[in-house]
């Protein structure tokens, strides 16, 4: 509905609109004009406000016309609204509305103020070298951080708003002349479908930006920190900030970034390399091991060394479930206590583990309920597959997989569940870009950061394996 | 951003990877059976004969762009080309019956007493119906992952079982008569006809200088890798080496490292077991291509029920039939040449001179 030139009536279909008892609505002057001014009580900067609109529109001496109003309001946010239902929403999202007598438009001022939390290191990605400082909750204050990152006119920051009643700021960044145009079209294009009633959390934006729905593979890329985002986007990735995650997504998404720790562009390629490596070879341990040795034990008893296998047979002597559900028994307990240790309080998180741990663990063991080489199984699994937290809760389900997989089939069953994944992770795509690149298909220049990290001076292109409009990161100077 | 067509390495990953592995099982006993100790030389006219035909097919598609079923529709009409489609299928199914009877049976034998073979069968079955939905660059993919384990698997054999060959007893060379080499080189033509796969790579790649000699050196270096595989078995058993039906797990048992530590050779044939079943799945990968070519529909829905009707027919025949495996087997080493050595060999060499005449510059994508 459109603002007529009468303030009681503008203001009585604000009232019926914002009816809310932490919306306050407050008469003042403006020149020799009556006026309203409404905003969200917690969320305004009522300090700035007085300073800012309510003392210069007092002092307005000259005929109140828009634009005399416009050009005594101090607010560097201000914007002139045209219907009440326009204006109602940016109150709603912390904005605060001056209506005057006389005027048929109104406007909304920005003076948003909320508590936030303080910027602190991310704990899903420590680092011993490098920045410590990680995403918050709020857009405005992890915009500036990737700013202070990427000091450059090219770096673009495109806003828009999801969710139907969340009305939340989502943002697309990147640097222009890297990034790909027609990436950033097919993000925004993506983004704009999203038709929820609320995104709270950038994971509700991730869910609509892979293209595989029912994958247990993640599609979108993640990162709290904003040195790793900044490094991303120079790539030619395009990140996804989201007001009220700390989490930023980054697309497209490879595979293998994951197996990469932000410490490892801060530490020297060898012992980086080193890192990766061993990364890659507990995730291995972690989903295979459990599997394997059940299968192992049913079926390929040759596969183990004559004197280890003595010593699981007599480890299992007595013990009254089979091999598989014996690991899957076990497997289960950890995954309880790995539950409940997240979800506990941490004052008693120490005594949960303790007791589920050592006490359980032990117990179990001594009672004849699970085998000694069992339990160290799951536990060396379980540990392995923290190496790499951030695909933790898709290998966990895989690593279930193959467990059913090797008790019922064995080996070969084993071999041809690989295969399956293979032939699956190979021929995954998410905005064009292979999930499984640079190794499948392989990439030879992205080899330089893949498992293996060379020097940054060897690193003179960006990744081939993305879309980048921009494939030289700097030129080689010729050996004189 | 990386283009969707296949590089001139996945193929030379391809013959790599996934040839030379189906080729372990059971042909060094075939070839030992008719030939003896010259069976190598069996395995020499196979591997030559395959090298020649992939030259000729590299050769007379270097400059053509145009793909297999645009080249074949171009020259033959669409009535030839399905025919040309239709008997191709029939071939790949035949070509795929050995490798998978033997790496069911194989995996039964060596890997499992007790479990239902249907039970192992089957989920390969539904692997194979899989790989088979996935686009051609699929297999460029899968090649460029599964080669680095097949090359560390063959490696790993090879260091385990040299130890124990015996290299006089590949003397006298030539002693075998000629005909029992033929024959031997004839009864393991199911195992070769590689060569023929290239056809369905032609206007799929990017065509680059140098591009020929890799292909070749690659179906060269597979070639190599089956001739020290046979060369090696053969210095092992020696005379009673046709006896050796499984001649993946004979090899390297009498390892004194595997003495000591356990059967870890069983890793390397967990390797080549991986790339076996991708082996086996690349004739009935073509196989059901051809199949929804012949019905020549584009409908995603239609293109998988026509496929799932291929499978689900090819693998009740495989189970009903496996009571008479050994006839078949017997069947198609002692008359399967003929169909193998014209398919494999002689029709892509013919049609490879025949359409690349009328071949046009345009790409079209197959899949």
């Amino acid at each position: 509905m459109n603002f007529s030139k009468n303030l009681k009536k503008n203001v009585s279909v604000l009232k019926k609109m914002l009816s809310s008892d932490d919306i306050t609505f407050i008469d003042v002057k403006v020149g020799n004009e009556d006026g309203t001014i409404v905003f969200v009580n917690d969320l305004t900067d009522k300090e700035s406000l007085g300073k800012l609109v309510l003392q210069p529109l007092a002092d307005l001496a000259e005929s109140v016309s828009a634009d005399s109003v416009e050009s005594a309001v101090l607010s560097p946010e201000k914007e002139r609204i045209k219907t009440a239902e326009e204006l109602a929403k940016n109150v709603a999202a912390g904005s605060a509305a001056l209506v005057v007598n006389g005027l048929s438009e109104a406007f909304s001022l920005g003076f948003t103020k909320f508590e936030k939390r303080a910027i602190a290191e991310p704990p899903t990605s420590t680092v011993i070298k490098g920045p410590r400082e990680g995403f918050v909750e709020s857009m405005p204050v992890n915009v500036s951080l990737i700013r202070r990152k990427l000091k450059t006119p090219d770096l673009h920051i495109e806003q828009l708003k999801i969710g139907k009643y969340s009305v939340t700021p989502v943002s697309l960044v990147y640097v222009d002349g890297i990034a790909d145009a027609e990436l950033v079209r097919d993000i925004k294009q993506k983004l704009n479908g999203i038709n929820l009633d609320a995104v709270l959390d950038s994971s509700y934006v991730a869910k609509f930006l892979g293209g595989h729905k029912t994958s247990v593979f993640k599609q979108v890329g993640n990162t709290e920190k904003p040195d790793i985002l900044a490094a991303r986007i120079l790539e030619g990735r395009v990140a996804v900030l989201v007001d009220g995650s700390p989490i930023a997504l980054t697309v497209p998404y490879l595979l293998i970034e994951d197996f990469q720790s932000p410490g490892d562009y801060y530490n020297s390629s060898y012992s980086a390399t080193l890192a990766r490596i061993l990364r890659i070879f507990a995730v291995c341990i972690s989903i295979l091991l459990p599997a394997f040795f059940v299968a192992a034990e049913l079926f390929h008893l040759q596969l183990i060394p004559l004197a280890f296998l003595l010593t699981i047979v007599n480890s299992i002597k007595g013990i009254p479930l089979s091999p598989s559900y014996e690991m899957f028994f076990t497997l289960l307990i950890f995954e309880i206590l790995n539950e409940a240790s997240v979800r506990m309080p941490k004052y008693v998180g120490m005594v949960v583990s303790i007791v589920g741990g050592l006490v359980l663990g032990e117990t179990a063991v001594t009672a004849g309920i699970i085998s000694a080489p069992a339990l160290m199984i799951i536990a060396l699994s379980g540990i392995c597959l923290y190496t790499v937290p951030e695909l933790e809760q898709s290998f966990s389900v895989i690593r279930l997989l193959f467990l059913v997989i090797g008790g019922s089939i064995g080996g070969y069953g084993l071999i041809l569940l690989s295969a399956t994944f293979i032939v699956y992770l190979t021929s995954f795509e998410n905005f064009s870009t292979p999930l499984t690149a640079p190794f499948s298909p392989l990439v030879p220049n992205d080899l330089k950061d893949g498992i293996y990290k060379s020097f940054f001076a060897e690193q003179h292109l960006r990744p081939l394996s993305l879309k980048n409009s921009n494939k030289v990161r700097f030129k080689i100077k010729e050996k004189d | 951003m990386i283009k969707k067509s296949l590089k001139t390495r996945q193929i030379c990953f391809f013959f790599i990877a996934f040839m030379p592995v189906v080729k372990f099982f059971m042909m060094p006993s075939v070839m030992a059976n008719s030939a003896g100790r010259d069976e190598w030389l069996s395995c020499i006219i196979n591997v030559l004969l395959d090298f020649a035909t992939l030259a000729a097919l590299v050769f007379a598609f270097r400059n053509v762009k145009t793909n297999f079923f645009s080249l074949s529709e171009n020259t033959l009409g669409k009535v030839g080309s399905k025919i040309v489609y239709a008997l191709y299928a029939v071939y790949f199914l035949m070509k795929a019956y050995v490798p998978i009877a033997e790496q069911r049976d194989y995996v039964e034998l060596t890997l499992y007493s007790t479990l239902p073979n249907v039970l192992d069968f089957m989920p390969f079955m539904l692997l194979a119906f899989y790989f088979a939905q996935k686009k051609l660059r699929v297999i460029g993919r899968v090649s460029d992952v599964v080669w680095v384990l097949s090359a560390s698997a063959y490696l790993l054999m090879f260091s385990l079982a040299v130890s124990n060959a015996e290299f006089d007893l590949l003397l006298p060379v030539g002693k075998t008569p000629f005909n029992k080499i033929a024959q031997g080189s004839f009864y393991a033509l199911n195992w070769f006809g590689d060569a023929a796969y290239f056809i369905f790579f032609v206007g799929e790649y990017e065509h680059k200088k140098g591009d020929c000699a890799k292909s070749v050196i690659s179906n060269l270096i597979a070639a190599l890798s089956v001739r020290v595989f046979g060369g090696i078995f053969y210095r092992t058993f020696s005379s009673i080496a046709f006896r050796q039906r499984y001649a993946l797990t004979e090899m390297s048992k009498y390892s004194s490292v595997i003495n000591n530590v356990g059967r870890f050779d069983y890793l390397a044939i967990f390797f080549l077991l991986l790339a076996s079943a991708f082996s086996a799945a690349v004739p009935l990968y073509f196989a059901s291509k051809l199949a929804v070519k012949i019905v020549g529909c584009n409908s995603p829905k239609i293109k998988t029920a026509v496929s799932a009707t291929v499978f689900i027919l090819y693998t009740a025949a495989l189970l009903l039939f496996k009571e008479y495996n050994a006839s078949i087997e017997k069947f198609m080493k002692e008359y399967g040449g003929y169909a193998f050595l014209l398919f494999g060999n002689v029709l892509p060499v013919v049609f490879a001179f025949t359409f690349s005449k009328g071949a046009t510059k345009n790409a079209i994508p197959a899949h």
